[in-house]
């Protein structure tokens, strides 16, 4: 299961979406702007403040980084 | 061998791709991630043609344009080192999926733009992504309800106070000088917002926190006086740097590390262009690295046309 923990504008939470998508991975998207809760599990989860955060099957990358998001769900580049 | 490699995902590097496909010149477009400065600029209200477009849709709509063309960018790329090996000979050597990769190419185009600067004060490091932010867009709605500072006296501190009027409890607006400087239309409405407090003539010299970020420390410029703001968010958006230091060390550049370009955007090495935001071009705004990208594409193709066979 991924979730990606976003924010509306943030740029790289739509590349890592895109990325998602592209590469036929389902997601959960959580907007921590209009969950406070959420924000707080953000913080918890990552230990710090910003977005994306995406949680791959409870492995926390933060910030879209492509190479570590493929190893992690096994795809080939 | 490739006419030209161009490298940047943005303005400038969109711009330069599209006039060498319509010249039908063979060439790759390489870039980190695609969007650059662009896509995080949020409102975008001066790029001729659109009365107002967000900065990742305008990004978005680069890439189609490039797409539209049959270029397909090649990302993840990271250039380390660009070296002349002849008249119309390059060698640009790259890190992808993290193994070396050495393009080669007759012409260089520079896109790469730059990054937002460092305030180089203890705590910065230490918090960054724990409170300090150099991306107001990408991150301030992280902070709704909460006391904020945002660092910073050019159009981008504007933008960032008044973005974040509208969704923090509070945010004060720090700069070093006597006022705001840049366009008078954005520091009226900064000046404006009711959850803004306006700090002239304060240096700022410490992030304080402990998880995260609690606060800041700022010199009084005048008064020499040490003054604490407790926050959680800080905003630093106190200039940009050059991403140039991959360039051949012999390369002309000015006193900021920006390339130094002529007015058709050739560096002082024949053959290696530059376009954008990394070069010394007085204004760094989307429409200037459109034109100088358009300008480099078409003076390469010069270049290149004129190479002994």
């Amino acid at each position: 299961m991924v979730k990606i923990y976003t924010t509306s504008a943030c740029h790289y939470c739509v590349m890592a979406k895109d990325f998602m998508r592209d590469k036929g991975v389902d997601f959960v998207e959580i907007d921590v702007m209009k969950d406070e809760k959420a924000r707080d599990e953000l913080i918890e989860k990552s230990g710090q403040l910003g977005v994306p955060v995406i949680d791959v099957n409870g492995k926390i990358v933060v910030g879209f980084q492509r190479e570590k998001l493929e190893e992690l769900l096994e795809i080939t580049a | 061998m490739d006419d030209a490699i161009v490298i940047g995902g943005s303005a400038a590097g969109t711009a330069a791709a599209i006039y060498l496909a319509r010249r039908k010149m063979k060439f790759r477009l390489v870039a980190m991630e695609w969007g650059g400065e662009v896509a995080v600029s949020g409102e975008i209200g001066n790029y001729p043609g659109f009365t107002k477009i967000d900065g990742v849709a305008l990004a978005r709509n680069f890439l189609e344009h490039v797409k539209f063309y049959g270029i397909e960018p090649e990302l993840g790329v990271r250039v380390a080192k660009i070296q002349k090996l002849g008249e119309g000979h390059f060698s640009v050597e790259a890190e992808k999926s993290g193994k070396t990769v050495v393009y080669e190419a007759k012409s260089v185009i520079v896109a790469t733009g730059s990054h937002p600067k460092e305030l180089n004060v203890p705590g910065e490091k230490e918090f960054r992504g724990k409170g300090v932010t150099y991306c107001t867009v990408c991150d301030g709605p992280l902070f709704k309800d909460k006391v904020v500072v945002t660092i910073g006296g050019g159009d981008s501190g504007s933008e960032s106070g008044i973005m974040m009027n509208e969704i923090a409890k509070k945010v004060y607006v720090l700069t070093k000088n006597p006022d705001m400087k840049g366009d008078p239309s954005l520091i009226s409405r900064l000046k404006a917002g009711r959850n803004v407090t306006f700090i002239p003539n304060a240096i700022t010299t410490r992030v304080i926190g402990d998880k995260l970020v609690t606060g800041v420390e700022y010199e009084d410029a005048i008064t020499k006086e040490k003054k604490n703001l407790s926050v959680e968010g800080v905003f630093v958006h106190i200039g940009m740097s050059p991403n140039a230091n991959f360039m051949p060390l012999d390369i002309e550049k000015n006193k900021q590390g920006e390339i130094v370009v002529d007015q058709n955007c050739m560096t002082s090495e024949p053959g290696l262009f530059a376009a954008g935001d990394v070069t010394g071009v007085s204004f760094k705004q989307i429409g200037i690295a459109v034109g100088q990208g358009i300008i480099a594409a078409l003076a390469a193709v010069t270049y290149v046309n004129k190479l002994a066979p």
